[in-house]
């Protein structure tokens, strides 16, 4: 059974209901109800025989009608409902109006048209707000990507390296560049003749290794383990750079290298060194800490104006720079983005915490990767955590 | 002796069986009781001087809400446990109630406190008793839907009140020239576009016969039925309310609401050709017209269309 309401009668009844006194009621002669016979007639509480009354006076009296009306509003959903099932439920079909009709009725279609254009101006706006951003942010890490190495990497440190340092003043002296070199004593810890120094990280100035004469041993030393008196063979401590700027770097660093064969160290020695070396910070970076030393140290470096190393290799060193205060292990730059070592793990400085997607290297899963992302982590080694296009990866 | 006189003894066998079915009587006897539900008795059932069977005075008395009742007797002994039961089981009920009829929190809190000190009675009569609220309730009704009553009933009285003060402060020619402005529906043509006096003319004539008709169709239905059309359309109250207050399924009061608008069609139709002689194609064109007339207001649905394009060109400049 299917009813309808009159349309056209609804219309001229909600009209009536706007401020025309088309349908107001005949005078009331009855008093009005009190609160005790306004909460009997609400709650359908009243003798049958006095209810007619009441229902006729609530039918032409707009006060009583009004305030019944508000009580029933305020009243709670279960007293409500309470009270409309004390009669047994009517077995016919509830001819209850979807609730969409409300929306096409009358003036709220105004309104309903209104708040639909609104709605989908603002989801559309958003759709294309966003797709802006997310196009944004692709240019800008694409930018970042092909990016040459920064200009330090190819500078020369102004005071690239030192002969003079033989000696506890040696130690101290620095370099006008902030530098971070790996510097750790070799075989030959302890020994009075030969000290070798290894920078390993991405500091402007080259790998440097030192030999040292009469130095005093490492652990004596108040900053560094070893003072440099002669810097050789400056290569990456990678074998093979991936990217362009490792490249660059290595580049430079041969470029070092050449200048310093015409000094006191042998090319054929400082290679083997060097290479030496660069198996020692590889070990060094996977398996103990390294030690850095702390900006307070490296400023007073600066001031002395000699170069210095001030990063040292945890387990190398056994000198008394092992107690200044250190954030990273080891940092370095590969494909445009800073790594942080940190308890054996390579940690993008673009990284600020939160949740990271595992990938195993040599899994689908790796392979599916962009491919910058897995020559940074090719180059790198180890585990790493790095934030590509917005999401941070742990590649393991 | 008053016609609750008569039925003494049936009140006072009702009066006990009460007490008995109540759960915590308070330690009232039956008298006390008797004597609270006798003018409950006169005030329901033998207001109109027709006779009543006893039958129906002991159904009235047993449809009394015995712990409510022995609850507000205790309260009006002066009963200091009756008294922090009823608060604490019917604060929240008052505070309730009157957040959802003040605009305030504050207000709300103004209102429920001077609930609870009508309730106790800050006045006294003559003989040294106070003049409690709560000698009025009969407990026809359950005890929260009466305190919900008087909240509604204070709220409005102090509504009315301040609307006065605020009159009196006011010039009121000016309101009163906008309501006599909205009332007569002869200026809704002084804005009017129609360029045509006779159809300006016409118009009206019809909106006015319309009105009348629809008047006296209201005006010729039963009063139930005219309840519940007018808590319909005027006071927006759903179907479900309306329902509860009848005593209704839902179902039934659709139903009911959709025989009332056949019955309202009747009448106007009935009036408009017996009244003013419209004949029955006049009838069904000029109520459509109206109604359709009434439905959609285009300026407001081309002002929210236009205020959206705007928003939308404010984002796409600004945001975007």
């Amino acid at each position: 059974m299917q009813l309808e309401f009159d349309k056209e009668i609804d219309a001229l009844l909600r009209k009536a209901k706007r401020g025309s006194p088309a349908v107001a009621g005949a005078p009331v002669a009855t008093p009005h109800l009190d609160a005790d016979e306004l909460a009997a007639f609400a709650e359908n509480a009243l003798p049958e025989r006095a209810r007619p009354a009441y229902i006729a006076h609530m039918a032409d009296c707009d006060t009583c009608r009004t305030m019944l009306s508000g009580f029933v509003t305020t009243a709670p959903e279960k007293a409500a409902a309470a009270a409309a099932f004390a009669a047994k439920p009517a077995p016919l079909a509830i001819v209850k109006a979807p609730w969409y009709r409300s929306l096409l009725r009358g003036s709220n279609l105004a309104y309903t048209m209104g708040g639909l254009v609104i709605f989908f101006s603002g989801f559309i706006g958003l759709l294309v707000y966003q797709n802006q951003k997310a196009t944004s942010g692709a240019e800008i890490s694409r930018a970042v990507e092909n990016r040459p190495a920064p200009s330090t990497v190819r500078e020369e440190a102004p005071q690239g390296f030192s002969n003079a340092a033989a000696s506890n003043s040696a130690a101290t002296s620095n370099t006008a560049s902030p530098v971070e070199s790996v510097t750790k004593t070799g075989v030959a810890v302890g020994s009075a003749n030969a000290t070798t120094s290894t920078t390993a990280n991405e500091a402007p100035q080259p790998e440097t290794r030192t030999d040292v004469a009469g130095a005093k041993p490492a652990d004596q030393q108040p900053l560094v383990a070893a003072a440099p008196s002669l810097q050789a063979s400056p290569e990456t401590p990678k074998d093979e750079p991936a990217s362009t700027s490792d490249r660059d770097v290595k580049a430079e660093k041969e470029r070092n290298a050449d200048k310093l064969d015409d000094r006191t160290l042998s090319a054929d020695t400082a290679k083997k060194k060097s290479v030496e070396d660069q198996r020692e910070l590889r070990s060094a970076a996977k398996t103990a800490p390294s030690k850095i030393a702390g900006p307070k140290q490296q400023q007073n470096n600066a001031q002395n104006g000699v170069a210095i190393q001030n990063e040292t290799v945890d387990g190398l060193a056994t000198g008394g720079n092992l107690a200044m205060g250190r954030r990273a292990d080891l940092s370095r730059s590969v494909g445009g983005k800073n790594f942080e070592m940190r308890g054996g793990v390579w940690y993008d400085s673009a990284y600020h915490g939160g949740g990271t997607k595992d990938v195993k290297r040599g899994t689908e899963k790796y392979l599916k990767l962009d491919e910058g992302l897995r020559s940074i982590a090719n180059d790198l080694g180890g585990i790493v955590i790095i934030v590509w296009n917005g999401k941070a990866y742990k590649i393991k | 002796m008053t016609t609750a006189d008569r039925y003494k003894r049936v009140i006072d066998d009702a009066a006990a069986r009460l007490i008995s079915r109540a759960a915590n009587a308070r330690g009232l006897d039956a008298e006390a009781v008797s004597a609270r539900v006798c003018p409950s008795v006169e005030k329901y059932l033998l207001s109109d001087g027709a006779e009543v069977s006893t039958t129906e005075v002991g159904t009235f008395v047993d449809e009394i809400h015995a712990d409510d009742l022995c609850l507000i007797v205790a309260c009006e002994r002066n009963d200091e446990q009756a008294w922090e039961d009823l608060v604490a089981a019917y604060d929240s009920v008052v505070k309730s109630a009157a957040r959802k009829i003040t605009s305030s929190s504050e207000d709300a809190d103004e209102l429920a406190s001077s609930i609870w000190a009508e309730l106790y009675g800050l006045r006294q009569t003559a003989d040294g008793t106070r003049k409690s609220k709560l000698a009025y309730y009969s407990g026809r009704g359950s005890l929260a839907g009466w305190l919900r009553a008087i909240i509604s009933q204070m709220a409005v009285d102090r509504f009315r009140k301040q609307s006065r003060l605020v009159q009196i402060e006011e010039t009121r020619e000016f309101e009163n020239l906008a309501e006599e402005s909205s009332n007569n529906a002869t200026n809704e043509h002084v804005v009017s576009h129609a360029e045509n006096p006779e159809e300006i003319y016409s118009d009206k004539r019809t909106a006015d016969d319309v009105t009348e008709a629809l008047q006296h169709a209201v005006a010729s239905l039963e009063p139930e039925d005219r309840l519940i059309l007018k808590m319909y359309y005027f006071d927006d109250l759903k179907l479900k309310d309306i329902a509860s207050v009848f005593g209704y399924h839902e179902a039934t009061a659709s139903r009911k609401l959709v025989r009332v608008q056949n019955e309202v069609r009747k009448g106007v139709e009935k009036a408009l050709k017996t009244k003013h002689g419209w004949n029955d194609g006049e009838v069904k064109k000029h109520l459509a017209e109206t109604a359709v007339g009434l439905g959609i207001s285009f300026e407001k649905m081309f002002a929210l269309l236009l205020l959206a394009a705007i928003l939308q060109d404010f984002v796409v400049r600004n945001v975007l």
